[in-house]
């Protein structure tokens, strides 16, 4: 029999609005400096005030921290740092309880080089099961055509390991060790540290670095056939003993090459849509919805099963591998001005930084993430607008603590200042004592409770998350609309008309509507009526980085025929009382 | 001996009393100096900043020939009027001159260290002065070490930046110097230690004008061969003859 | 300087040695005619040229036929006076004036239009021509009919030449000052800061009247924008076929200097008349649009031209990037990766340099002299871009021409950016 998820909806990921956190960061109960179970616990309540309905920790299992928890050493076991295994099982229950799902990391590709399988491989003679637990070579001429990914830091994808007498292959840092799935043991333990989160009861696993556990000569060893066969072997083993959990599959590919990843519904639930994110960003910068189209036009149709994960910004840099030189030049010079923001092939800014903290374009772009087909993903601390800091290494700078009161460390630990994993952000405009949970929990005004009402809105209607998408082509670029449609199972249907001026002045727009003549545009926020449709171009003027969401309601229905005898408008009703014919009525009706 | 033991209790307990006793009115003085020379300094610099204005100080003042001449000065982008800037310049003097007037007030009254005050506020304007003089180096090393650039690169110069960045430390480096000297700090380690690094930078400087002005300084030799008279006398000067219109030669005319 | 004008008239007999001298008569005339300090050849050679065009005196309805010439006070090794007696006959109505300057600038300055206005109010003259330096290579025939121009019933109040020059000539006003005033103005005039200038009384009036402010402050050499002005007063000007003209050679070969010293002039005139060229404006007819020369012969060497710009996209990238938004920086990388021959600047590209630099000097997002500095070799880069264009057959031009229309169409640009001057912008 199949254990039973926390949901009873198979599509729930369809509605879900996922909130990304990283444990470390989010809330301190011990006074170590580090975040833990317990406190992130204690902030289950802001969670779902907020309205968000899955979370996704970032890993939390045992590691050496190189590569900030990306370098499991322990596939099923927490770290110490944030908790035992009980505190999770207890965060799990709570969240639970609360209506959220836990989404968790399975990193399927790499270990760490501390944990066991790779210090026993690096010990066991060459051929053995042990030994094949990683991908090792005399040489490191292999698969000369794979490209290094973490080109910043690594020169190759081989590393020579001294004790192994062997290189060995690592698509990441050197101290991540590629795991060899063409060594059955190695897919049985993965199922197995699987399966043991899913017993716990965890609502579903991101597969991260999923194109790249295949290795094959004369290839780019990216997205190989076989690693299609390995998905498919986790999702037949989630299948057949757990109901209703999902996988996510980070592929950073073109739309494309992330399709396959769906299979037949016989693979992963969703996927992210990495080459949307950035076009968003030039679109609004070039103002222009051209990119956003382009890219769309390109997106191949999915099984009715599956979902993209939309996103903004999340704990990696604002990647810029899906684009063309010219688009990753032109990111360059609008939003990272400053080398030190750029990391790998990216820009490693907050949402807020790289919108220069201007509200209108922080609103607008969230309009986009929550009316777009697909589940949308909001990156912890976004929801206040916090800023990052350029100076932390890597991509630390978008991991530091939450800012959750204008107190000593921002309300996240008591810890001594100096004890924090990383500085909290103190500068005038981002500083803690300028953007934090509370001012803005009382302050009706603020982003955060834009976002929750934001957020609200699009759980009342299950258009956004299992509607169609149809662009609108108006004559002026800088205006981007679409229709989103969706007929229930239920028989009602639910048409919503999204308009986004992506410029920062204002926009005359007209829209082809002919098609949706006689309905009534309803503003969804205020519920305001807009005019009725007619086969004419609709009008609408916009505000700078305004949007719309009206809703295509019917129009007001045409008067049934009347039963009863026509009358002219001379006739008049005279309610008479039953009375003798000579006797007149005291006070006869008047007309 | 125990009753030596309160007798030595009281009596230093009574002498830091006494001593606190003659601090704080010292103290209070010095706040009450501050607070009214704050004042004074406050309503003088309004009257400043209305004289100023009727006087029209900040048109003449941009009109006259001593900022006129020089752009550089015009331009260096202050975010504050010249009559503003003066009316603070009034209120800030009369605040220090309050601090000092305090200070010495303290320093009456706490009589038994003196030494600390004379030496305090001597070493107090030193500080300042190093300050400002911190400031004064970072903003002018910057406005070099662009204008070098800009003009560097005007000149076709391969090695502008590094000229740029030389420019820059070498003012940077000069600044340090004259700060830590202002603070009395080093002594002649701090004036040996400059001299070596200054005598460095202008050396380097120096080696990287000499290679890489080569290209420019026979640039500019073949410009003056180019601008000396033709051998031929018989050819028509370059504006043609007088009254007649001029013969189009292929060179360019930017103005 | 208070010019002071001499009222000796070399025609006049000369008076009874016993009488008291009488009070001169100040010369009255029609139209005073302004040369700048010339060589005593050129100045020689400028007079026979007037008085070549103006041979004999015309009355004109009420107007007084004089033709007042005002020259500088510099002695020359020959006098004027007897050079003028010379060349012109008797019935000739040219006069001379002397009056102090020293002026050695490459355009007219504020100066010489004050030194202008103050004679033709003393001498009640009705227009005035402000001839600059190489006056002699001018064509008569343009001086007369100027004068013709400005005594007209139908005169405009600015009537500016336009000169044929070579194809390589007088680059700085075919990519800058004529695109850009005829964006912002609507004014048609071919070379906005022309070396001679034809005005009314009122117009010079006007004139006189800015250049006080410079004058007063010791700034003689200040430049003036006459058509700005001409614009902002809502009069007409008028442009005329001046033919060749000779150029004067700067007193300094520094570019950047010269540039500078221009482009920062210009850009501040055009900060203090934005209420003025925001208003949407209607083109004023009367431009001449005669035939430019082509030169076929031998393009000039833009190799060092285009070493300067990859010099400074190199160096100067950080301040580009503070005036320049991101499709220009992509815009000048693209540049830099193309090869000298195919080395082309589009319209559009250099359109919005030359708008935001005016945007950034408005706003002193940095220094207005580094600014300036950062502008010179892009400059140069359009420059080449434009050489090897006509080399390549395009007319020249029709370029200018085009790149013009370009300015026009993208003047939302500046007038947008302008009133809300965020960054945050393609």
């Amino acid at each position: 029999m199949k254990r039973a998820a926390s949901t009873s909806d198979p599509l729930w990921f369809k509605d879900a609005i996922i909130y990304e956190l990283h444990v470390r960061s989010f809330q301190d109960s011990n006074a170590d400096g580090i975040g833990d179970f317990p406190g992130l616990l204690s902030r289950l309540d802001y969670l779902r005030d907020l309205g968000v309905t899955c979370l996704w920790l970032l890993p939390f299992f045992p590691s050496p921290l190189r590569d900030d928890g990306y370098d499991i050493a322990n596939y099923v076991d927490v770290n110490p740092s944030y908790g035992t295994l009980n505190d999770f099982k207890l965060f799990l229950d709570a969240a639970h309880q609360r209506g959220m799902q836990v989404l968790i990391e399975l990193v399927v590709n790499h270990t760490s080089d501390q944990h066991p399988w790779f210090q026993a491989a690096r010990r066991a003679p060459s051929g053995s099961t042990e030994r094949d637990f990683y991908v090792w070579s005399p040489d490191n001429q292999r698969y000369k055509e794979a490209r290094i990914i973490f080109s910043d830091t690594e020169k190759s994808n081989w590393t020579w390991d001294e004790v192994a007498g062997a290189y060995y292959w690592h698509r990441f840092f050197s101290h991540q060790p590629d795991l060899n799935y063409d060594n059955p043991a190695v897919m049985e333990e993965v199922l197995k540290a699987m399966r043991f989160w899913l017993d716990l009861g965890v609502d579903a696993l991101r597969m991260d670095a999923i194109p790249y556990i295949y290795e094959r000569e004369g290839t780019n060893c990216e997205n190989l056939p076989e690693t299609h066969v390995a998905i498919k072997r986790f999702r037949a083993a989630i299948d057949e003993g757990y109901s209703n959990r999902i996988i996510l599959a980070e592929a950073n590919q073109w739309p494309t090459d992330v399709r396959p990843y769906f299979g037949d519904g016989d693979e992963c639930h969703m996927a992210f849509h990495f080459p949307l994110m950035p076009r968003i960003y030039m679109a609004l910068r070039q103002e222009d919805r051209m990119p956003i189209i382009d890219i769309m036009a390109q997106t191949p149709t999915i099984p009715d099963g599956c979902q993209w994960a939309l996103f903004l910004r999340n704990h990696d840099e604002l990647t810029l591998e899906m684009v063309s030189s010219d688009e990753r030049d032109y990111m360059y010079y609008s939003y990272s001005a400053d080398p030190r923001m750029r990391v790998n092939v990216g820009i490693r800014r907050r949402l807020a930084p790289l919108l220069d903290n201007n509200r209108g374009r922080i609103e607008l772009l969230n309009s986009l993430l929550f009316s777009f087909p697909g589940t949308p993903i909001l990156y912890y601390g976004d929801e206040i607008g916090m800023g990052d800091n350029i100076y932390l290494g890597d991509r630390n700078g978008v991991r530091t603590p939450m800012q959750w009161t204008s107190d000593r460390n921002a309300g996240f630990s008591r810890a001594v200042p100096a004890r924090l994993y990383a500085p909290v952000i103190m500068d005038p405009i981002w500083g803690y004592q300028a953007i934090n949970v509370e001012a803005q929990l009382s302050d009706q005004s603020s982003l955060l409770h834009w976002t929750c009402n934001m957020i609200a809105l699009r759980k009342l209607f299950h258009v956004f998350g299992r509607g169609t998408l149809e662009f609108l082509s108006p004559a002026n670029r800088k205006v981007l609309a679409y229709i989103r449609h969706y007929d229930a199972p239920d028989g009602h249907s639910e048409t919503v008309l999204c308009c986004a001026n992506l410029s920062r002045f204002a926009q005359p727009v007209e829209l082809d509507l002919a098609h949706l003549a006689g309905r009534v545009p309803v503003e969804m926020l205020g519920y305001v009526p807009f005019p009725p449709i007619t086969d004419k171009p609709y009008p609408l003027s916009l505000a700078p980085y305004s949007f719309f969401w009206l809703e295509l309601q019917p129009g007001p229905e045409a008067p049934r025929p009347s039963a009863l005898p026509q009358q002219n408008e001379a006739t008049e009703i005279i309610m008479r009382p039953l009375k003798p014919s000579n006797e007149v009525a005291e006070n006869p009706p008047s007309t | 001996m125990l009753q030596q033991v309160h007798f030595a209790l009281s009596e230093s307990t009574h002498r830091v009393l006494v001593k606190l006793a003659s601090f704080l009115p010292g103290l209070l003085a010095l706040l009450v100096a501050v607070l009214l020379f704050t004042l004074i300094g406050a309503a003088l610099a309004a009257l400043v900043r209305i004289i100023l204005h009727s006087m029209r100080f900040d048109e003449r003042l941009s009109r006259s020939n001593v900022f006129a001449g020089n752009a550089n000065i015009q331009n260096w982008s202050l975010s504050h009027s010249p009559s503003v800037m003066l009316a603070r310049v009034v209120l800030f003097g009369c605040v220090i001159l309050g601090i000092v007037v305090g200070i010495s007030a303290l320093d009456a009254s706490y009589s038994n260290n003196s030494e600390t005050s004379k030496l305090l506020l001597p070493y107090l304007t030193h500080a300042i002065g190093a300050i400002a003089i911190l400031l004064a180096g970072n903003l002018i090393a910057r406005f070099l070490s662009r204008s070098v650039l800009i003009g560097a690169v005007n000149a076709r110069l391969h090695y502008a930046r590094m000229l740029s960045e030389g420019v820059k430390w070498l003012v940077l480096v000069l600044t340090a110097a004259m700060v830590l000297d202002h603070l009395e700090i080093g002594g002649t380690v701090v004036d040996l230690a400059f001299g070596i690094l200054f005598g460095g930078i202008v050396l380097t400087l120096a080696l990287a004008i000499g290679l890489g002005s080569r290209d420019l300084v026979s640039r500019s030799i073949e410009k003056t061969a180019e601008r000396a008279p033709d051998a031929d006398p018989s050819a028509p000067p370059p504006g043609g003859e007088p009254g007649k219109p001029p013969i189009p030669i292929d060179t360019l005319r930017h103005f | 300087m208070t010019p002071t004008s001499s009222d000796v008239d070399t025609r006049q007999p000369t008076p009874d040695a016993t009488a008291p001298a009488p009070e001169p008569t100040p010369l009255t005339g029609d139209l005073l005619i302004c040369l700048t300090p010339l060589p005593p050849e050129d100045l020689e050679a400028t007079l026979k040229n007037l008085a070549g065009a103006f041979p004999e005196q015309q009355t004109a309805g009420n107007g007084n036929s004089n033709i007042l010439v005002a020259i500088p006070d510099a002695a020359p090794a020959s006098s004027p006076d007897s050079v003028l007696s010379t060349a012109a006959p008797d019935s000739s109505p040219l006069r001379l004036l002397h009056y102090s300057s020293s002026s050695t600038a490459l355009f007219l300055t504020a100066a010489d239009y004050l030194n202008a206005f103050k004679m033709a109010q003393e001498h009640n003259a009705r227009a005035c021509i402000l001839l600059g330096p190489e006056s002699q290579t001018l064509n008569p025939g343009f001086v007369r009919d100027l004068a013709a121009a400005l005594l007209g019933s139908s005169a405009a109040d600015l009537i500016l030449p336009h000169y044929r020059l070579g194809p390589n000539n007088g680059l700085v006003n075919s990519a800058i000052l004529y695109p850009v005033t005829r964006a912002l103005y609507r004014q048609c005039p071919r070379f906005p800061q022309a070396i001679d200038v034809g005005l009314s009384l009122r117009m010079a009036e006007r004139l006189a009247m800015a250049a006080q402010p410079f004058t007063a402050a010791g700034q003689n050499d200040a430049i003036l924008w006459p058509v700005a002005e001409a614009a902002s007063a809502n009069w007409p000007v008028a442009e005329i076929d001046a033919g060749p003209r000779g150029l004067p050679q700067p007193a300094s070969t520094d570019l950047n200097a010269l540039l500078s010293e221009t482009a920062g002039s210009f850009f501040s005139d055009i900060e203090a008349r934005a209420s003025i060229w925001q208003r949407v404006r209607f083109y004023q007819p009367g431009c001449a649009t005669p035939e430019t020369p082509f030169s076929t012969g031998t393009l000039p060497d833009v190799s060092p031209m285009l070493e300067a710009f990859r010099v400074a996209y190199t160096n100067l990238q950080e301040i580009w990037s503070l005036v320049l938004p991101p499709q220009t920086l992509l815009g000048l990388k693209h540049l830099s990766l193309m090869p000298p021959a195919g080395f082309r600047m589009n319209d559009e590209l250099w359109t919005r340099i030359v708008y935001d630099f005016i945007l950034a000097y408005r706003l002193r997002t940095i220094n207005r002299g580094h600014l300036l500095g950062a502008l010179t070799p892009l400059y140069l880069a359009w420059v080449a871009s434009h050489i090897l264009l006509t080399g390549a057959g395009a007319a020249p031009e029709q370029h200018i021409e085009d790149l013009a229309a370009t300015f026009e169409r993208d003047k939302a640009y500046l007038v947008s950016r302008w009133r809300w001057p965020d960054r945050f912008n393609p």
